[in-house]
């Protein structure tokens, strides 16, 4: 970049950008570390640096609770859609049997079902099995899905088959190839997609809004819906509750933005 | 790579290995699990749902410590038996508490008014049996009527409350007009002191004499469309809302409007702005809340307030409504003994005794031998004197639905959309199809299934099978993804499929119909729900695509620590769930003390209904969504820069191209396919919206900011009209379909062109 002027334009159009974006996140946090009696006031004092909406959210000890309900279940789903998405992909990318490709499709066109379409008869189904209102309702259904294996199998296919073909040759069985050679050259998209899998299930509200009842059961999003009901006018403490859900989505950025950022370089999209 | 991964002795090359062992545990954990949540606690262990109640003293948060008391009381006097509370909260509980009714997922106690929903599909069991010599005497007769149907009575009252009208002195004294002599105004009084109100506030635009919502479960204004008498529907269940007196109320109410005495958004508020427009900002002079506004005003937001009569024509009473609300019992056949111990327990929960605690909920009790519970409080007693006038509204199941056509069609009237005779000529027609079905149970029918969806459940063992059989092990890798797709997709639509083409409502189960598509497209929420999420998809989409691709451009060409620093910040946005941003959205659009407004009458400009317009509410949410970091669109595009060769961009810089010109000439249509994934994906995406809009507006004021999604939702969820839900939903999965192969094909030929 030569030209300085052009440098400040493009900082700037990037900084005004981030403030759109970021800035209702800024306000959160600014809220959440207000002081109650300040925010009560008539305008509302936004600012008073205060700790208590957090101490008062935290000694009800729900929060804890949910929060440990979301990373049971986002992590329950990360790692079966990791082994079973990859493992279906490798069926796919390196099978050959009949019926491949229009299975495939199939599965593709899993990815447009919208997820409320399904809602009803699943609720049903689940309910059949007395799984309603525990996590397993909201975990079983998204054991593997449609985009994540179109996704790894995207990435398989950029796999040289010669490298299967030699294996073989080798005699070592499919179970070997996946595990050995495919599994271990895919981390990267594996990665990526966990962390996708990972923050979209720790977001996802409208099913576990759906199908857990209990307080003690929900999640953290759907807790939060219901603090929100139960809090309307009390933004303070809903500013730190939201604050307290999406901290440790940041925390899993910073730690895996490598990946993410690298993953999705590689293989996402072709 | 070494050859220790090998099976050197082996001589099969692909169709072997029938034993894994990793992949398919997962499937028999799964099977396990099922096998374990379909067992069951045998002893005697009662659930009880319950709302929210008060704060305890001492309590900041948990409104659920005076239940959590009662019931270790009840297990301490009842050994043997022991209770489990699930808490609900009031915005969904109903909704909740519905679904798992037809789920057949029921407590054994739950609270509310008279379950008639339920009381249809015998679900619930009458208490006739288990009063006891002395209950039916000490129960008002009112209450134990509310929850009588027929000959026999349902639940257990609990609580009595109403709505009522408030007034702040403040507002009166200032201006010079007096308070209502005894609380009671005529029609021509209540007139003439907010005339006069209005006129003193002229200086000050945001405070108006009286607030006014109308809104679904909210019963506090009906009493002013019902000054000159009238009603919605009456006792012979016919319609009332077109009648002369329903009609010359809502006049009145838009008079009112016309004049500047109540706000020109009224129609578009719900009892939350006008709760926050009157306890807490002091906006406005008189506003109808529920009982539990007493108890605010005189504590966390103190103000010099009196509860007064709703304005009558001289000589005649105009009553609030109340709800009477209590306790019921499940019907389990087969479990005298755990029916018997959950009657025991609402029974217990209700006694006099216990009802004296109700002074904490500023609720009234519902027996004689609680006795008076608010002696010396002056508010109390001129409420419990209003109350004497009260009435309910109609007991039906589906009021819930007459009560959405109702309130949306006087929001309408109010806005000054639809003349009042129009919109209850329109609602009326409505109403009066919805009170004419013929009533039955659809439960039975529900749990059945299809036979569609089971033909799809059996396709699962039948590739396995297959797969084992042929030994062809790639197949056999695909499936244990593919039974989960199959289990917990393919059966689902399957039977959303069949649902879709079968007259199935509550009250209404019939055979093959496409009626569901032609009411699909006659419902007048569902054709506006179509409208706003296309605006939405089309004003969104392209603009997240359009921002992704000019900060993915500008990153891109960025020196690395820079570019690193804002690829990660603008990503970080992108990791927070559609819930925290809307929580945060409907902060900053909060009418009264939002951050947008607060900015705006700094400027001295009016403020705005952001979220309670319904000119405003759907354009708020699009600008949310237009607003929304496109963190993951930006990698994408970040990934497909760095594939364009340098030399096609250095030999345009041999030409001479300005930088913008090398970027809208070369940069642009090579990451042409990149643009149309992320056009399709977010297409998809915009037109399944629904999680914001369930957060911020809840698809109101009136239907304003209805979307698909949300119509499909509601229609399955809270009218229970599930044929017409999986219509719609089916609707929206072609509508998804075509978009998508459209913009396909679209862009293909469109790339051919260039090639």
């Amino acid at each position: 970049m030569k030209h300085p002027g052009r440098r400040a334009l493009v900082y700037g159009t990037l900084t005004l950008g981030l403030l759109f974006s970021v800035g209702p996140l800024l306000w959160m946090l600014l809220t959440a570390f207000s002081d109650p009696a300040a925010l009560a006031e008539s305008p509302p004092r936004v600012g008073v640096p205060s700790l208590e909406n957090f101490l008062v959210l935290l000694k009800s000890g729900r929060l804890l609770r949910w929060t440990i309900n979301s990373f049971v279940v986002a992590g329950a789903i990360t790692l079966a859609q990791t082994l079973l998405n990859s493992l279906a992909a490798f069926g796919f990318s390196a099978g050959r049997f009949r019926g491949r490709e229009a299975l495939f499709m199939a599965v593709l066109a899993g990815m447009m079902v919208p997820g409320q379409i399904v809602m009803l008869p699943l609720f049903l189904f689940l309910s059949k099995w007395r799984m309603i209102d525990t996590l397993w309702a909201v975990i079983l259904p998204t054991l593997a899905a449609p985009f994540g294996i179109y996704m790894v199998r995207q990435y398989m296919d950029t796999i040289p088959r010669s490298l299967v073909e030699a294996a073989r040759m080798d005699g070592a069985t499919e179970w070997d190839i996946y595990w050995r050679i495919y599994a271990p050259l895919c981390r990267p998209i594996l990665a990526t997609s966990g962390i996708f899998i990972f923050i979209a299930q720790w977001n996802s509200f409208l099913w576990p809004l759906v199908t857990l009842n209990t307080e003690a059961n929900y999640t953290l999003t759907v807790g939060l819906a219901t603090l929100q009901d139960q809090q309307v006018q009390d933004y303070g403490l809903l500013m730190a509750g939201a604050t307290l859900a999406a901290l440790p989505m940041v925390v899993v950025f910073l730690l895996f933005s490598r990946q993410l950022l690298e993953g999705m370089r590689s293989g996402a999209v072709k | 790579m070494a050859k220790k991964w090998y099976r050197t002795n082996h001589r099969g090359p692909a169709r072997v290995g029938l034993f894994p062992r990793l992949p398919l545990v997962p499937l028999l954990l799964l099977a396990c699990l099922m096998l374990l949540g379909a067992t069951r606690c045998p002893a005697l262990d009662l659930t009880i749902w319950d709302f929210p109640r008060w704060l305890e003293p001492g309590e900041t948060v948990d409104r659920f410590t005076w239940m959590r008391r009662q019931l270790r009381q009840f297990e301490a006097e009842n050994p043997g038996i022991t209770v489990r509370l699930s808490e609900l909260t009031w915005n969904r509980g109903h909704e909740k508490l519905k679904i798992a009714a037809l789920g057949g997922q029921f407590p054994d106690v739950a609270p509310g008014t008279v379950p008639l929903l339920f009381i249809q599909e015998g679900l619930v069991e009458p208490v006739d049996a288990y009063l006891e010599p002395g209950d039916r005497e000490d129960f008002l007769p009112g209450a134990l009527q509310a929850f009588t149907i027929g000959s026999q009575t349902y639940g257990w009252p609990w609580y009595m409350s109403g709505q009522l009208l408030y007034v702040n002195r403040a507002f009166f004294a200032s201006a010079g007009v007096d308070l209502p002599r005894e609380g009671r105004w005529t029609t021509e009084e209540f007139e003439a002191k907010l005339t006069a109100l209005r006129d003193h506030l002229k200086a000050e635009p945001e405070k108006k004499p009286l607030g006014l919502y109308f809104q679904k479960d909210q019963t506090a204004c009906f009493p002013f469309a019902f000054a000159f008498g009238g009603d919605w529907v009456g006792p012979d269940r016919t319609f009332r809302g077109d009648s002369p007196e329903t009609l010359r109320g809502l006049a009145w109410l838009r008079g009112l409007i016309e004049r500047g005495i109540a706000p020109a958004d009224a129609g578009g508020r719900t009892a939350d702005d006008v709760w926050m427009a009157f306890g807490r900002e002091h906006r406005l002079a008189v506003a109808a809340l529920g009982l539990w506004a007493i108890k605010v005003l005189s504590e966390k937001y103190p103000m010099d307030f009196e509860v007064v009569h709703y304005p009558a024509p001289a000589g005649r009473a105009n009553g609030p409504f109340l709800g009477i609300s209590g306790f019921y019992v499940f019907r389990r056949p087969g479990e005298p003994e755990r029916v018997r111990a959950a009657m025991k327990l609402a029974r217990f929960l209700t006694l006099g005794a216990r009802q004296r605690d109700l002074a904490g909920y500023a609720q009234f009790p519902t027996r004689r031998s609680a006795g008076n519970i608010y002696p010396g409080n002056p508010h109390m007693t001129r409420a419990w004197e209003v109350m004497q006038d009260g009435r309910t509204v109609l007991s039906d199941p589906r009021w819930s639905q007459i009560d959405e056509e109702i309130a949306g069609a006087v929001q309408g009237v109010l806005l000054g959309r639809t003349g009042a005779t129009e919109a209850m000529r329109l609602a009326g027609g409505r109403v009066g199809a919805m009170l004419e079905r013929h009533q039955g149970s659809v439960r039975d029918d529900l749990q059945k299934g299809s036979w569609l969806g089971t033909l799809f459940l059996w396709a699962c063992p039948a590739v396995l099978i297959f797969a084992l059989l042929s030994r062809q092990v790639h197949l056999l890798m695909v499936v244990p993804a593919l039974s989960v797709l199959m289990l917990f997709l393919v059966y689902p639509l399957g039977d959303a499929l069949v649902l879709a083409f079968r007259d199935y409502r509550i009250g209404e189960v019939g055979g093959f119909t496409l009626g569901n598509f032609a009411r699909a497209f006659e419902d007048p929420k569902f054709v506006k729900a179509c409208w706003h999420t296309l605006a939405y998809t089309v004003l969104v989409v392209p603009a997240n695509v359009l921002s992704a691709l000019v900060a993915a451009s500008l990153i891109y060409g960025l020196p690395g620590r820079a570019k690193g620093l804002f690829r990660a910040l603008y990503y970080l946005p992108g990791v927070a769930s559609v819930v925290v941003l809307s929580m945060v959205w409907r902060w900053l659009f909060n009418t009264e003390v939002g951050l947008f407004n607060t900015v705006l009458r700094g400027l001295g400009l009016p403020a705005v209904g952001w979220l309670t317009n319904p000119d405003w509410a759907m354009g708020s949410i699009i600008l949310t969504g237009i607003l929304r970091s496109p963190g993951g669109a930006i990698l994408i595009y970040l990934a497909s820069l760095a594939n364009i060769p340098p030399s096609l961009l250095e030999s345009a810089d041999l030409e001479g191209a300005t930088p913008f010109q090398k970027w809208w000439y070369i940069t642009v249509p090579l990451l042409r396919s990149t643009t149309l994934f992320l056009l399709i994906t977010g297409t998809i995406d915009a037109l399944q919206v629904f999680a914001q809009v369930l957060m911020l507006t809840d698809g109101g004021p009136g239907d304003a900011t209805a979307v698909v999604v949300h119509r499909v939702y509601t229609a399955a969820f809270r009218d229970f009209d599930f044929g017409l839900s999986s219509a719609m939903a089916l609707l929206l999965f072609v509508a998804i379909m075509i978009v998508t192969l459209v913009q396909r094909r679209w862009t293909e030929q469109d790339m051919e062109g260039m090639a």
